[in-house]
Protein backbone atom coordinates (compact mmCIF):
# COMPACT_ATOMS: atom_id res chain seq x y z
CA UNK A 1 0.00 0.00 0.00
CA UNK A 2 2.89 2.22 0.70
CA UNK A 3 4.65 2.26 -1.91
CA UNK A 4 2.01 2.75 -4.67
CA UNK A 5 1.31 6.01 -3.06
CA UNK A 6 4.97 6.94 -2.86
CA UNK A 7 5.28 6.43 -6.27
CA UNK A 8 2.68 8.40 -6.69
CA UNK A 9 4.26 11.59 -4.76
CA UNK A 10 6.82 10.97 -6.73
CA UNK A 11 5.33 10.55 -10.44
CA UNK A 12 3.09 14.01 -8.99
CA UNK A 13 5.99 15.67 -8.43
CA UNK A 14 7.64 14.91 -11.79
CA UNK A 15 4.54 16.06 -13.58
CA UNK A 16 4.75 19.32 -12.06
CA UNK A 17 8.52 19.82 -13.23
CA UNK A 18 8.00 17.86 -16.31
CA UNK A 19 5.13 20.05 -17.64
CA UNK A 20 5.95 23.43 -15.76
CA UNK A 21 5.23 25.90 -18.72
CA UNK A 22 7.82 28.09 -16.62
CA UNK A 23 10.29 25.44 -17.78
CA UNK A 24 9.66 26.35 -21.47
CA UNK A 25 9.29 29.98 -21.02
CA UNK A 26 13.58 29.78 -19.49
CA UNK A 27 13.98 27.85 -22.58
CA UNK A 28 12.87 30.14 -24.45
CA UNK A 29 14.65 33.36 -22.56
CA UNK A 30 17.57 31.38 -23.20
CA UNK A 31 16.70 31.65 -26.84
CA UNK A 32 16.29 35.33 -26.29
CA UNK A 33 19.52 36.04 -24.78
CA UNK A 34 21.27 35.61 -28.47
CA UNK A 35 18.78 38.77 -29.58
CA UNK A 36 19.18 40.71 -26.54
CA UNK A 37 19.28 43.75 -28.02
CA UNK A 38 16.67 46.23 -29.43
CA UNK A 39 16.54 49.18 -31.89
CA UNK A 40 14.11 51.51 -30.55
CA UNK A 41 13.05 54.71 -31.95
CA UNK A 42 12.06 57.45 -29.48
CA UNK A 43 9.74 60.65 -30.45
CA UNK A 44 9.70 63.50 -28.08
CA UNK A 45 6.54 65.73 -28.80
CA UNK A 46 5.08 68.94 -27.40
CA UNK A 47 1.47 69.51 -27.26
CA UNK A 48 0.24 72.73 -27.00
CA UNK A 49 -3.05 74.74 -27.84
CA UNK A 50 -1.61 77.51 -29.71
CA UNK A 51 -2.90 76.42 -33.03
CA UNK A 52 -0.19 76.12 -35.30
CA UNK A 53 -1.56 72.10 -36.04
CA UNK A 54 0.25 68.96 -36.11
CA UNK A 55 4.33 69.55 -37.16
CA UNK A 56 4.68 67.66 -40.75
CA UNK A 57 8.19 66.37 -39.18
CA UNK A 58 6.07 64.24 -36.98
CA UNK A 59 5.04 62.06 -39.83
CA UNK A 60 1.52 60.22 -40.41
CA UNK A 61 0.59 59.75 -36.43
CA UNK A 62 -3.31 59.59 -36.78
CA UNK A 63 -3.69 58.86 -33.46
CA UNK A 64 -3.05 62.56 -32.36
CA UNK A 65 -6.27 64.02 -33.28
CA UNK A 66 -7.87 61.04 -31.02
CA UNK A 67 -8.61 60.97 -27.49
CA UNK A 68 -6.40 61.70 -25.14
CA UNK A 69 -3.93 63.59 -27.61
CA UNK A 70 -6.87 65.80 -28.96
CA UNK A 71 -7.04 67.79 -25.72
CA UNK A 72 -4.32 69.61 -27.56
CA UNK A 73 -4.82 71.23 -31.27
CA UNK A 74 -0.57 71.46 -32.00
CA UNK A 75 2.37 69.20 -31.59
CA UNK A 76 5.75 69.92 -32.34
CA UNK A 77 8.69 67.53 -32.57
CA UNK A 78 11.44 68.20 -30.26
CA UNK A 79 13.49 65.51 -30.70
CA UNK A 80 13.81 62.04 -32.28
CA UNK A 81 16.22 59.69 -31.80
CA UNK A 82 17.32 56.04 -32.13
CA UNK A 83 18.04 53.99 -29.13
CA UNK A 84 19.67 50.89 -29.08
CA UNK A 85 19.04 48.90 -25.61
CA UNK A 86 19.61 45.56 -23.57
CA UNK A 87 19.18 43.67 -21.20
CA UNK A 88 22.53 44.54 -20.18
CA UNK A 89 22.53 48.34 -20.99
CA UNK A 90 19.46 50.41 -20.83
CA UNK A 91 19.45 53.44 -22.93
CA UNK A 92 18.65 56.87 -21.54
CA UNK A 93 17.15 59.96 -23.20
CA UNK A 94 17.80 63.57 -21.49
CA UNK A 95 14.20 65.15 -21.99
CA UNK A 96 13.56 68.82 -22.57
CA UNK A 97 12.47 69.27 -19.26
CA UNK A 98 16.02 67.96 -17.97
CA UNK A 99 14.13 64.93 -17.24
CA UNK A 100 16.14 61.83 -17.63
CA UNK A 101 13.98 58.81 -19.84
CA UNK A 102 15.63 55.32 -18.85
CA UNK A 103 14.36 52.97 -21.24
CA UNK A 104 15.59 48.91 -21.16
CA UNK A 105 14.53 45.49 -22.97
CA UNK A 106 13.84 43.14 -20.03
CA UNK A 107 13.02 40.19 -21.87
CA UNK A 108 12.47 39.02 -25.85
CA UNK A 109 9.47 36.71 -25.62
CA UNK A 110 9.36 34.14 -28.45
CA UNK A 111 5.72 33.45 -30.20
CA UNK A 112 3.34 31.18 -29.10
CA UNK A 113 2.13 30.13 -32.40
CA UNK A 114 3.85 29.70 -35.68
CA UNK A 115 3.46 32.88 -37.57
CA UNK A 116 3.20 35.78 -34.69
CA UNK A 117 5.77 37.96 -33.85
CA UNK A 118 8.16 37.72 -31.14
CA UNK A 119 7.36 40.36 -28.27
CA UNK A 120 9.55 42.72 -26.16
CA UNK A 121 9.41 43.82 -22.76
CA UNK A 122 10.56 46.92 -22.30
CA UNK A 123 10.52 48.87 -19.23
CA UNK A 124 10.35 52.79 -18.91
CA UNK A 125 10.73 54.97 -16.30
CA UNK A 126 11.39 58.90 -16.00
CA UNK A 127 13.82 60.58 -13.15
CA UNK A 128 13.97 64.11 -11.89
CA UNK A 129 16.80 65.88 -11.84
CA UNK A 130 17.24 65.41 -8.17
CA UNK A 131 16.96 61.84 -8.35
CA UNK A 132 13.38 61.30 -7.72
CA UNK A 133 11.02 59.07 -10.28
CA UNK A 134 8.50 61.06 -11.95
CA UNK A 135 7.29 57.55 -13.46
CA UNK A 136 8.92 55.10 -11.32
CA UNK A 137 8.32 51.82 -13.68
CA UNK A 138 6.36 51.35 -16.98
CA UNK A 139 6.86 47.96 -18.34
CA UNK A 140 5.04 46.76 -21.55
CA UNK A 141 5.13 43.91 -23.97
CA UNK A 142 4.68 44.93 -27.52
CA UNK A 143 5.48 44.03 -30.68
CA UNK A 144 8.16 45.31 -33.10
CA UNK A 145 6.51 48.67 -35.08
CA UNK A 146 3.99 49.43 -32.05
CA UNK A 147 4.56 52.46 -30.36
CA UNK A 148 3.09 53.62 -27.16
CA UNK A 149 3.23 56.65 -25.18
CA UNK A 150 3.86 58.24 -22.19
CA UNK A 151 2.50 61.64 -21.89
CA UNK A 152 0.95 64.28 -19.01
CA UNK A 153 4.72 65.97 -17.96
CA UNK A 154 4.25 69.54 -18.15
CA UNK A 155 6.36 71.42 -20.71
CA UNK A 156 6.33 75.48 -21.36
CA UNK A 157 2.43 76.05 -21.20
CA UNK A 158 1.44 72.47 -22.73
CA UNK A 159 2.42 68.64 -22.36
CA UNK A 160 5.39 66.40 -23.48
CA UNK A 161 4.45 63.27 -25.30
CA UNK A 162 7.16 60.84 -26.04
CA UNK A 163 6.38 57.91 -28.51
CA UNK A 164 8.85 54.69 -28.05
CA UNK A 165 8.70 52.08 -30.81
CA UNK A 166 10.39 48.97 -31.16
CA UNK A 167 11.63 49.04 -34.56
CA UNK A 168 11.81 45.75 -36.74
CA UNK B 1 66.45 -37.48 65.19
CA UNK B 2 66.76 -38.78 62.29
CA UNK B 3 64.43 -38.87 58.54
CA UNK B 4 63.61 -42.39 59.53
CA UNK B 5 62.91 -41.44 63.05
CA UNK B 6 60.45 -38.21 62.17
CA UNK B 7 58.64 -40.54 59.52
CA UNK B 8 57.87 -42.85 62.35
CA UNK B 9 56.94 -40.27 64.63
CA UNK B 10 55.15 -38.16 62.49
CA UNK B 11 52.76 -40.91 61.29
CA UNK B 12 52.17 -41.29 65.71
CA UNK B 13 51.74 -37.56 66.08
CA UNK B 14 49.18 -37.37 63.57
CA UNK B 15 47.39 -40.35 65.10
CA UNK B 16 47.20 -38.92 68.32
CA UNK B 17 46.92 -35.53 67.97
CA UNK B 18 44.82 -34.37 70.95
CA UNK B 19 40.84 -34.36 69.51
CA UNK B 20 39.29 -30.64 68.75
CA UNK B 21 36.66 -28.54 69.81
CA UNK B 22 34.46 -29.74 66.81
CA UNK B 23 35.72 -33.34 67.31
CA UNK B 24 34.29 -33.08 71.01
CA UNK B 25 31.34 -32.08 69.93
CA UNK B 26 30.72 -34.49 67.17
CA UNK B 27 31.52 -36.99 69.96
CA UNK B 28 29.28 -35.60 72.02
CA UNK B 29 26.18 -35.89 69.18
CA UNK B 30 27.20 -39.50 68.39
CA UNK B 31 28.64 -38.44 65.12
CA UNK B 32 32.52 -39.49 65.73
CA UNK B 33 33.47 -42.45 64.11
CA UNK B 34 36.22 -45.29 63.73
CA UNK B 35 39.52 -44.65 64.34
CA UNK B 36 38.83 -41.16 65.59
CA UNK B 37 36.09 -41.87 67.84
CA UNK B 38 38.75 -44.50 69.34
CA UNK B 39 41.77 -42.20 69.49
CA UNK B 40 39.01 -39.74 71.46
CA UNK B 41 38.19 -41.60 73.56
CA UNK B 42 41.57 -42.71 75.15
CA UNK B 43 42.65 -38.95 74.81
CA UNK B 44 39.23 -38.17 77.16
CA UNK B 45 40.69 -41.43 79.28
CA UNK B 46 44.02 -39.12 80.08
CA UNK B 47 42.92 -35.94 79.63
CA UNK B 48 40.41 -34.56 82.33
CA UNK B 49 40.23 -31.27 80.73
CA UNK B 50 38.84 -32.92 77.55
CA UNK B 51 36.34 -34.52 79.96
CA UNK B 52 35.00 -31.30 81.21
CA UNK B 53 34.51 -30.29 77.84
CA UNK B 54 32.75 -32.99 76.93
CA UNK B 55 30.62 -32.86 80.05
CA UNK B 56 29.66 -29.48 79.33
CA UNK B 57 29.01 -30.00 75.70
CA UNK B 58 27.03 -32.43 76.78
CA UNK B 59 24.71 -30.41 79.20
CA UNK B 60 24.60 -28.05 76.80
CA UNK B 61 23.00 -30.10 74.34
CA UNK B 62 20.48 -31.69 76.81
CA UNK B 63 19.26 -28.34 77.60
CA UNK B 64 18.91 -27.21 74.15
CA UNK B 65 16.62 -30.30 73.24
CA UNK B 66 14.40 -29.84 75.66
CA UNK B 67 14.04 -26.44 74.64
CA UNK B 68 13.60 -27.49 71.69
CA UNK B 69 10.78 -29.77 72.59
CA UNK B 70 8.93 -27.36 74.59
CA UNK B 71 8.81 -25.11 72.24
CA UNK B 72 7.23 -27.40 69.41
CA UNK B 73 5.14 -28.22 71.85
CA UNK B 74 3.51 -24.67 71.71
CA UNK B 75 0.31 -23.95 69.85
CA UNK B 76 -0.64 -20.65 68.28
CA UNK B 77 -3.74 -21.60 66.24
CA UNK B 78 -6.11 -21.76 69.00
CA UNK B 79 -5.04 -17.86 70.01
CA UNK B 80 -5.06 -16.62 66.42
CA UNK B 81 -8.35 -18.37 65.89
CA UNK B 82 -10.07 -17.12 69.14
CA UNK B 83 -8.70 -13.43 67.80
CA UNK B 84 -10.12 -13.40 64.56
CA UNK B 85 -13.74 -14.83 66.08
CA UNK B 86 -13.58 -11.48 68.07
CA UNK B 87 -13.21 -9.36 65.30
CA UNK B 88 -16.34 -7.73 64.33
CA UNK B 89 -15.00 -4.64 62.24
CA UNK B 90 -16.89 -3.63 58.93
CA UNK B 91 -13.65 -4.30 56.89
CA UNK B 92 -13.95 -8.06 57.96
CA UNK B 93 -17.72 -8.67 58.11
CA UNK B 94 -17.49 -6.92 54.11
CA UNK B 95 -15.00 -9.28 52.84
CA UNK B 96 -16.03 -12.26 54.61
CA UNK B 97 -19.87 -11.92 54.06
CA UNK B 98 -20.30 -13.07 50.56
CA UNK B 99 -16.94 -14.50 49.42
CA UNK B 100 -17.18 -14.64 45.59
CA UNK B 101 -17.02 -18.15 44.07
CA UNK B 102 -13.39 -18.97 42.32
CA UNK B 103 -14.77 -19.73 38.79
CA UNK B 104 -17.34 -16.90 38.70
CA UNK B 105 -15.90 -14.53 36.08
CA UNK B 106 -14.61 -11.11 37.68
CA UNK B 107 -16.44 -8.28 37.10
CA UNK B 108 -15.07 -4.57 38.37
CA UNK B 109 -17.38 -1.84 36.87
CA UNK B 110 -15.05 0.98 38.19
CA UNK B 111 -12.01 -0.38 36.53
CA UNK B 112 -14.68 -0.78 32.47
CA UNK B 113 -12.15 0.76 29.91
CA UNK B 114 -13.91 3.09 27.27
CA UNK B 115 -12.73 4.43 24.44
CA UNK B 116 -11.53 8.38 24.37
CA UNK B 117 -13.62 9.23 21.00
CA UNK B 118 -16.17 11.55 20.27
CA UNK B 119 -18.94 9.87 19.23
CA UNK B 120 -19.46 10.58 15.91
CA UNK B 121 -16.24 8.87 15.05
CA UNK B 122 -16.55 6.05 16.96
CA UNK B 123 -17.53 3.64 13.55
CA UNK B 124 -14.77 5.12 11.58
CA UNK B 125 -12.19 5.15 14.00
CA UNK B 126 -13.60 1.51 15.23
CA UNK B 127 -12.84 0.75 11.73
CA UNK B 128 -9.32 2.22 11.84
CA UNK B 129 -6.03 0.43 12.58
CA UNK B 130 -2.78 2.06 12.80
CA UNK B 131 -1.93 1.02 9.40
CA UNK B 132 -4.71 2.86 7.88
CA UNK B 133 -3.82 6.09 9.92
CA UNK B 134 -0.80 5.87 7.81
CA UNK B 135 -2.20 5.57 4.87
CA UNK B 136 -4.68 8.42 5.70
CA UNK B 137 -1.52 11.02 6.35
CA UNK B 138 0.62 9.47 2.95
CA UNK B 139 -2.83 10.11 0.73
CA UNK B 140 -3.16 13.59 2.22
CA UNK B 141 0.43 14.26 1.33
CA UNK B 142 -0.33 12.90 -1.95
CA UNK B 143 -3.53 15.03 -2.64
CA UNK B 144 -1.26 18.11 -1.83
CA UNK B 145 1.76 17.32 -3.65
CA UNK B 146 -1.27 16.94 -6.94
CA UNK B 147 -2.87 20.07 -5.89
CA UNK B 148 0.73 21.73 -5.89
CA UNK B 149 1.56 20.24 -9.21
CA UNK B 150 -2.09 21.41 -10.44
CA UNK B 151 -0.87 24.74 -9.37
CA UNK B 152 2.37 24.47 -10.62
CA UNK B 153 1.04 24.13 -14.07
CA UNK B 154 -1.81 26.71 -14.10
CA UNK B 155 0.41 29.36 -12.79
CA UNK B 156 2.82 28.43 -15.47
CA UNK B 157 0.91 29.14 -17.99
CA UNK B 158 -0.37 32.10 -17.01
CA UNK B 159 2.95 33.45 -16.39
CA UNK B 160 4.62 32.56 -20.17
CA UNK B 161 2.38 35.42 -22.10
CA UNK B 162 2.89 38.40 -19.99
CA UNK B 163 5.93 38.24 -17.45
CA UNK B 164 6.10 41.21 -15.16
CA UNK B 165 7.26 41.22 -11.77
CA UNK B 166 5.75 40.35 -8.40
CA UNK B 167 3.97 42.62 -6.52
CA UNK B 168 3.85 45.63 -9.49
CA UNK B 169 0.90 47.64 -9.25
CA UNK B 170 -1.11 46.71 -12.81
CA UNK B 171 -3.19 50.25 -13.49
CA UNK B 172 -7.12 49.75 -15.06
CA UNK B 173 -7.14 49.93 -18.96
CA UNK B 174 -9.24 52.41 -20.23
CA UNK B 175 -10.05 54.01 -23.39
CA UNK B 176 -11.55 57.34 -23.89
CA UNK B 177 -14.60 57.71 -26.35
CA UNK B 178 -14.89 61.61 -26.58
CA UNK B 179 -12.17 64.38 -26.14
CA UNK B 180 -11.52 65.07 -22.51
CA UNK B 181 -12.17 68.55 -21.37
CA UNK B 182 -9.22 69.22 -19.46
CA UNK B 183 -5.53 68.12 -20.90
CA UNK B 184 -5.09 65.48 -18.64
CA UNK B 185 -7.90 63.34 -18.44
CA UNK B 186 -9.96 62.30 -15.19
CA UNK B 187 -10.16 58.53 -13.90
CA UNK B 188 -13.93 59.42 -14.23
CA UNK B 189 -13.67 59.96 -17.80
CA UNK B 190 -11.28 57.34 -18.43
CA UNK B 191 -14.48 54.78 -16.86
CA UNK B 192 -16.85 56.32 -19.21
CA UNK B 193 -14.42 55.84 -21.87
CA UNK B 194 -13.57 52.22 -21.10
CA UNK B 195 -17.55 51.28 -20.45
CA UNK B 196 -17.50 52.52 -24.03
CA UNK B 197 -15.00 50.28 -25.57
CA UNK B 198 -16.59 47.17 -23.70
CA UNK B 199 -19.89 47.78 -26.14
CA UNK B 200 -17.61 48.29 -29.07
CA UNK B 201 -15.77 45.19 -28.55
CA UNK B 202 -12.51 44.22 -27.81
CA UNK B 203 -9.18 45.70 -29.89
CA UNK B 204 -6.35 43.63 -29.36
CA UNK B 205 -3.74 46.19 -28.27
CA UNK B 206 -0.41 46.32 -29.91
CA UNK B 207 1.67 47.00 -26.78
CA UNK B 208 0.23 45.77 -23.59
CA UNK B 209 1.32 47.00 -20.43
CA UNK B 210 2.71 44.52 -17.92
CA UNK B 211 2.85 46.80 -15.09
CA UNK B 212 3.31 50.22 -14.06
CA UNK B 213 4.18 51.92 -11.07
CA UNK B 214 2.76 55.63 -10.93
CA UNK B 215 4.12 56.29 -7.46
CA UNK B 216 2.27 59.45 -6.04
CA UNK B 217 1.29 60.12 -9.62
CA UNK B 218 -1.99 59.77 -10.89
CA UNK B 219 -1.99 58.18 -13.93
CA UNK B 220 -4.32 56.39 -16.52
CA UNK B 221 -3.75 54.42 -19.26
CA UNK B 222 -5.49 55.04 -22.75
CA UNK B 223 -5.95 52.75 -25.47
CA UNK B 224 -6.64 54.54 -28.82
CA UNK B 225 -8.80 52.73 -30.76
CA UNK B 226 -6.82 50.98 -34.14
CA UNK B 227 -8.81 52.68 -36.97
CA UNK B 228 -6.65 55.79 -35.59
CA UNK B 229 -3.51 54.16 -35.25
CA UNK B 230 -1.15 53.65 -38.65
CA UNK B 231 -1.03 49.95 -36.78
CA UNK B 232 -3.98 47.44 -36.96
CA UNK B 233 -3.74 47.85 -33.10
CA UNK B 234 -4.61 49.73 -30.84
CA UNK B 235 -2.08 52.28 -29.22
CA UNK B 236 -0.98 52.46 -25.53
CA UNK B 237 -1.08 55.96 -24.16
CA UNK B 238 0.28 56.38 -20.22
CA UNK B 239 -0.94 59.72 -18.88
CA UNK B 240 0.32 61.16 -16.11
CA UNK B 241 -0.53 64.26 -13.97
CA UNK B 242 2.51 66.43 -13.82
CA UNK B 243 2.00 68.55 -10.17
CA UNK B 244 5.55 70.82 -11.10
CA UNK B 245 4.63 74.17 -11.84
CA UNK B 246 4.91 74.93 -15.42
CA UNK B 247 7.33 72.08 -15.93
CA UNK B 248 9.53 74.54 -17.94
CA UNK B 249 12.87 74.03 -17.19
Amino acid sequence: MRLPLFALLVAAFGLSLGHDPSVAHAQDAAAAQADASVSMEIVVLHGTNDGTGIDPKIGKMPELAKPPFSSYNSYKLLDRSKQTSSKASPSTLKLPNDRVLKVSLKDVVQPAKKGDSKRYVISASIQKPGGSDFLPLLEVNAKAGETFFVAGQNHKGGVLVIGIKVNP
Amino acid sequence: MTTKMMNGEAHDTRTKRPPTDLELMLYVDGELEGDRLREVRQALSRDSTLRNKVAALSLSAAAVRENAESAVAIDLTDGIMARIAADKSPTRDARDAAPAPLDAPLERKDAEVKPLLRPGLDKAAAKSTPSNDNSRGIFALAAIAVAAAAGLMIWGRMDVGTPHPQGAPVAAVTTPAELPATPAPTTAEAARAADTESQDGDAEPGVAVAAVDFGTKIGTIFYVPAEAATSNHTTTVVWLADDSAGGEQ
